[in-house]
């Protein structure tokens, strides 16, 4: 299933192949602009999709905080008066990171290091952006309702239940 | 929101701790990190003012069981209590698919109870996922200092509408009923994600542990 939506049955729904088209986006970036990692975030803090050094992929903490960040950001800009936030740009000493919007859901974290300069990276991301944007905006997006059923929790459909201990258990 | 990656075979839900200041979110997720096991769950990320009192959010991704080959993992957040921290609080919030109300036992603390969980309620609202669609449940945290609350006082002040939450007596402290409260929001949460609708019937809600 190649479909995505994220509105009425409040469910963001990635099919494989659409996650590997993203995939392959991410990973023309990381060649063309030699961005070490580079991954596509839901607002909510999710990794999409990514690709590039394997090494800064963790369970989720780094896009919780990077989306969490964004959000804070963007915020503030709106307080002060500037309605279209255009991303942040971290300079660090030995590692650079920025985070830029795709869509209003989406964001794109990108981290680099020297002798990667931020202007190289800045103009590939827009091109990254535009072809993000242009999958994201072709998929269909299905009727309410449609989206849960396709993932089947389990084979004896209507006898859906979980022990309550099972789910988490103290060591 | 729910994310459903069928490449990575994963599917993942994001569950907030709300509540009142100093009423035990932070402990929750301290105690589930410290009794999980590490293959199974993130690092805690606290993002905490020198005097630990938390200053944008707590996070612990959490997995669980895999079901029919997918990969479920729960991102716990808490939001942080203080008043003046609201606008922080309705970005937390932003896309949650499961509340925990942790409400402090503590009889001189009622009022605060009230006025955090109006204030989710209302943060909720303007995020546009009104409380009622979402699974929740309460938790009566701190019944392990002396002269709690009353349970019937507690449930009149916080859950006395037309939507009763389950309900757990807890002690987040020493760990009483926190995986109890856990697991019944994620329960609740997995039943609901499975029939594709947020309009759960109370006939679905797990029943609260004995107190």
């Amino acid at each position: 299933m190649d479909t995505f939506t994220t509105h009425s049955g409040r469910v963001l729904h990635l099919g494989a192949s659409l996650t590997q088209q993203f995939r392959q986006i991410l990973t023309r970036y990381c060649q063309e602009s030699e961005v070490r990692y580079a991954a596509l975030l839901e607002e909510s803090g999710t990794v999409c999709a990514d690709a590039g050094d394997a090494s800064l992929r963790d369970q989720g903490e780094t896009a919780a905080l990077a989306a969490g960040a964004f959000a804070a950001l963007q915020a503030v800009a709106k307080r002060l008066g500037d309605g279209t936030f255009e991303g942040f740009f971290h300079e660090g000493k030995t590692r650079q990171f920025c985070l830029t919007p795709v869509t209003p859901q989406f964001l794109m974290l990108s981290v680099f290091e020297a002798p990667v300069r931020f202007a190289v990276v800045k103009m590939c991301a827009a091109k990254t952006i535009a072809r993000l944007q242009e999958q994201i905006e072709t998929m269909p997006i299905p009727e309410r309702g449609t989206l849960t059923s396709s993932l089947p929790l389990t084979s004896a459909p209507g006898d859906f239940s979980f022990e309550a201990a099972a789910l988490f258990r103290q060591s | 929101m729910a994310v459903i990656n069928h490449d990575t075979r994963e599917v993942s839900f994001k569950l907030v701790y709300c509540g009142t200041p100093m009423g035990g979110k932070t402990t929750n997720l301290s105690y589930i990190h410290s009794q999980i096991g590490a293959d199974q769950r993130g690092d805690l990320v606290a993002l905490a003012t020198a005097n630990d009192r938390t200053l944008f959010f707590d996070f612990l991704p959490v997995h669980t069981m895999v079901i029919n080959g997918y990969q479920t993992k729960f991102m716990l957040y808490t939001v942080p209590g203080q008043v003046c921290y609201n606008a922080t609080r309705q970005m937390v919030l932003r896309g949650t698919d499961g509340i925990v109300f942790v409400a402090d036992s503590q009889l001189d603390r009622m009022e605060e109870n009230v006025i955090a969980w109006r204030g989710m309620v209302r943060n909720l609202e303007d995020n546009g996922t009104p409380f009622d669609s979402l699974p929740a449940v309460l938790q009566l945290n701190k019944r392990d200092l002396p002269d709690p609350a009353p349970v019937p006082y507690m449930e009149y002040l916080l859950n006395s509408g037309p939507r009763r939450l389950p309900v757990f007596e807890a002690a987040a402290g020493n760990g009483y009923n926190v995986f109890a409260t856990l697991n019944a929001l994620a329960q609740e949460v997995l039943q609901r994600f499975h029939h594709g609708s947020h309009l759960a019937t109370s006939s679905t809600a797990p029943q609260p542990a004995p107190a």
